[in-house]
């Protein structure tokens, strides 16, 4: 239904459609409507729209921190633009997947087939089974009691492999509880700075944690990593306005949460944020992009 | 300082992939956009993803521009919905910190008479009306809860809602309009959507 006029009515859906105040279904009715072509609610929403964004310019201005640009450029070199249209289903996608979709279908098929047109004589397989059979009852006796020692055996190697298994999950779980001691007592400390690592790959997404032991001049790295790509590790930075210092490269813990120490260089006293990159092996004298992960240190 | 159609050159130029566009518009509107989603976030930490999740929609087009606003009031959309988004994920109890605002020379400000015209008319509206309009657009509150907030019926919030953005718009629209005459010298482009 189109309006012909505009309507105290049409004005508030309007006025709070541009606001986003209207609920889903609300919002989602008053956009088929629109679509569908009524011109009136159209124009009464153009005019609350330019309205409604008026209002962020009442807001002072606030200048970002430089590195979220370094951060912009190094996120879109990683992502390529995309047309929106690209996420719809394509006629073309579709019609993949019928062809991907079939083929299973068509081969199964041709297999049946193949037993109707070659079926054997059943007199050679008769010779076949009394052979085996007569070879079977001459080799049972020593089968038996080689499978006996071959089980037997390898019952001892799952117990010593379980035994093993044990041995390094309670090492792994003794490390976790030593680990977990030196960052509780950190975090209780006053002045203890900490870091939230956010992965800059999209989608973002939580990597680690660093504390920050100001009065010992050290550092916790804590979180999962994925391993380093051949070549190269993983090099912490602690940035600030005026500095970017590095604290070290350090090593992750392929099998589970990586825990680290570091001593924090004096430079570093007035960092801000924590960086973590991908460096080659030997290290490197300045952080390289795109970086890996990176937090504000509260 | 950049006018309209310098803005609408370098979002052009960034949705066809030129990165020297997308730093240059960061440049120029970085400012201005972060204010708003400190506004709405208070937390740095949340309000410097959300700023990076901005620009970054623009680069991808997920918000492709629409000629019928000024590029600024597009930018300032697509930064306050990004703000909005994570902000119901992340709500700022105890986070809120308060950023002290700059004083930014207007003469290096990209939409310095719109800042002007926009808090001239927040101030002129009854108060009552003005909190409503900042609950919905900065606190991206829905009805419900500002209704709950007021102690008045929704129907009642939707009104005032609808009021203030009405007036808001009636000085808002006004003076720029003047300001878009060329006797006034000024530079924003009439809107072809009005």
């Amino acid at each position: 239904m189109r309006h012909e006029r505009a309507t105290e009515e049409i004005r508030e859906l309007a006025a709070l459609y541009a606001l986003g105040s209207l609920t889903q279904h609300e919002a989602r009715s008053f956009e088929i409507h629109m679509r569908e072509g009524c011109s009136v609610c159209e124009a009464e929403f153009r005019k609350f729209r330019h309205a409604a964004a008026g209002i962020g310019f009442a807001t002072a201005e606030i200048a970002p921190p430089d590195y979220i640009q370094d951060l912009l450029l190094a996120r879109v070199e990683r992502e390529p633009q995309t047309a929106p249209e690209e996420v719809q289903p394509s006629p073309s996608r579709d019609a993949k997947t019928v062809e991907e979709s079939s083929r299973p279908v068509s081969a199964a098929l041709s297999l049946s087939s193949e037993p109707q047109s070659r079926r054997p004589s059943l007199f050679p397989w008769f010779l076949v089974v009394v052979l085996a059979g007569l070879g079977f009852f001459a080799a049972y006796s020593w089968k038996t009691a080689q499978e006996t020692n071959l089980q037997l055996q390898v019952k001892s190697s799952a117990a010593e492999a379980d035994a093993g298994t044990l041995r390094s999950e309670l090492e792994a779980r003794k490390e976790e509880a030593r680990n977990l001691g030196i960052i509780l007592t950190v975090v209780g400390k006053p002045g203890t700075r900490m870091a939230r690592l956010i992965v800059q790959s999209a989608p973002a997404a939580n990597a680690a944690a660093i504390i920050w032991d100001v009065e010992q001049n050290q550092c916790f790295v804590l979180g999962n990593f994925p391993p380093a790509p051949e070549g190269k590790r993983y090099q912490l930075w602690f940035f600030s306005q005026a500095s970017k210092v590095s604290v070290g490269p350090f090593k992750v813990n392929s099998n589970g949460p990586t825990f680290v120490t570091a001593p924090v260089p004096p430079e570093a006293v007035n960092a801000s944020a924590a960086v973590v990159t991908l460096e080659p092996d030997n290290g490197s004298q300045i952080p390289t992009y795109p970086y890996y992960a990176v937090g504000r240190i509260e | 300082m950049l006018n309209n159609e310098a803005l609408l050159e370098l979002i052009r130029k960034t949705e066809g992939g030129d990165t020297s566009a997308l730093t240059a518009l960061y440049d120029s509107t970085s400012r201005l956009t972060f204010g708003l989603i400190m506004r709405i976030l208070g937390d740095r930490t949340s309000a410097e993803e959300a700023l990076l999740d901005a620009y970054t929609y623009v680069w991808r087009k997920s918000a492709p521009y629409e000629p019928g606003v000024s590029p600024m009031e597009w930018l300032m959309t697509i930064a306050r919905n990004s703000a909005v988004a994570r902000l119901h994920w992340s709500r700022r109890e105890n986070k809120r910190q308060e950023i002290p605002a700059e004083n930014a020379d207007p003469a290096m400000s990209v939409a310095s008479e719109q800042q002007r015209v926009a808090r001239s008319s927040l101030e002129a509206m009854p108060t009552a009306r003005r909190e409503l309009l900042e609950w919905a657009y900065y606190g991206g509150m829905s009805c419900g809860e500002m209704a709950a907030q007021i102690g008045k019926p929704i129907g009642a919030v939707k009104t005032l809602l609808r009021l203030g953005l009405s007036s808001f718009a009636e000085n808002f629209n006004a003076v720029q309009t003047q300001s878009n005459t060329p006797e006034t010298g000024g530079q924003l482009e009439a809107r072809k959507g009005d």
